[in-house]
């Protein structure tokens, strides 16, 4: 079961990471990297559920508030480039 | 602890659906769309599983913290990035769709012009836009062709 989540997260980075080298827009690719973060973190979470230990959790509080502020800053970057 | 393997999978699953979405979409608001709702309960999905395995405050603690920073977090960014989106590339118009921001947008931007000149306008949207702008100077509202504003 576990390594049925890690595969699963797996194939979605891919696909992630896909759409991040094809993305016609810039906002495909804040996207894209927005998906990663997710797909990190959960598999942080799944890996600390798996060993029971919960070291690696404030990475995943942090990654959370990282990709906010990324996907916040290029947001105002679009908008002021005007295109 | 299969209740929580089990919502580890789900949650995984539900990451995979949205990296699915975001490339079979076509255009960059319905990747976005995809993203926005998919992923995030994929990932509160995958932080209740962990939290039905870890046991203690503390892992809890900061399972809980980052699916509330997930939840308050995720709809400000999808807003920023389609309000970006929308101004800077505009939308595709086709048949059937309704662009009803347009006239509110446009509002604005004569408004700020004063104080701004020189304002980057999307060139997609400025054709259709100026045509809109003629007919909204008969009525006293800007864009008074709207009847549900």
């Amino acid at each position: 079961m576990i390594l049925a989540a890690h595969l699963l997260l797996l194939a979605a980075g891919a696909c992630f990471f896909a759409r991040l080298l094809r993305g016609p827009s810039l906002t495909d690719r804040v996207l894209s990297v927005d998906g990663l973060i997710v797909c990190g973190t959960s598999a942080l979470v799944v890996q600390a559920a798996d060993s029971g230990d919960g070291t690696y959790l404030p990475i995943v509080v942090v990654f959370t508030l990282v990709g906010f502020i990324g996907t916040a800053v290029v947001a105002r970057f679009i908008e002021g480039r005007g295109g | 602890m299969i209740a929580a393997q089990i919502l580890l999978v789900v949650g995984a699953a539900f990451t995979l659906v949205a990296a699915i979405g975001v490339n079979r979409f076509r255009g960059v608001l319905e990747r976005m769309h995809i993203m926005s709702k998919a992923s995030t309960f994929g990932f509160l999905l995958v932080l209740a599983g962990g939290i039905v395995a870890l046991d203690g405050s503390n892992p809890i603690t900061f399972l809980v913290l980052a699916g509330l920073l997930q939840l308050l977090t995720s709809p400000v960014s999808s807003n920023l990035m389609a309000r970006a989106t929308y101004r800077a590339e505009g939308i595709a118009t086709s048949v059937g769709v309704v662009d009803e921001l347009a006239a509110h947008v446009e509002a604005i931007e004569a408004a700020e012009a004063g104080h701004r000149p020189g304002g980057g306008a999307g060139e997609g949207r400025a054709a259709g836009a100026s045509a809109e702008g003629e007919r909204g100077q008969e009525g006293p509202v800007v864009g008074g062709d709207a009847p549900h504003r």
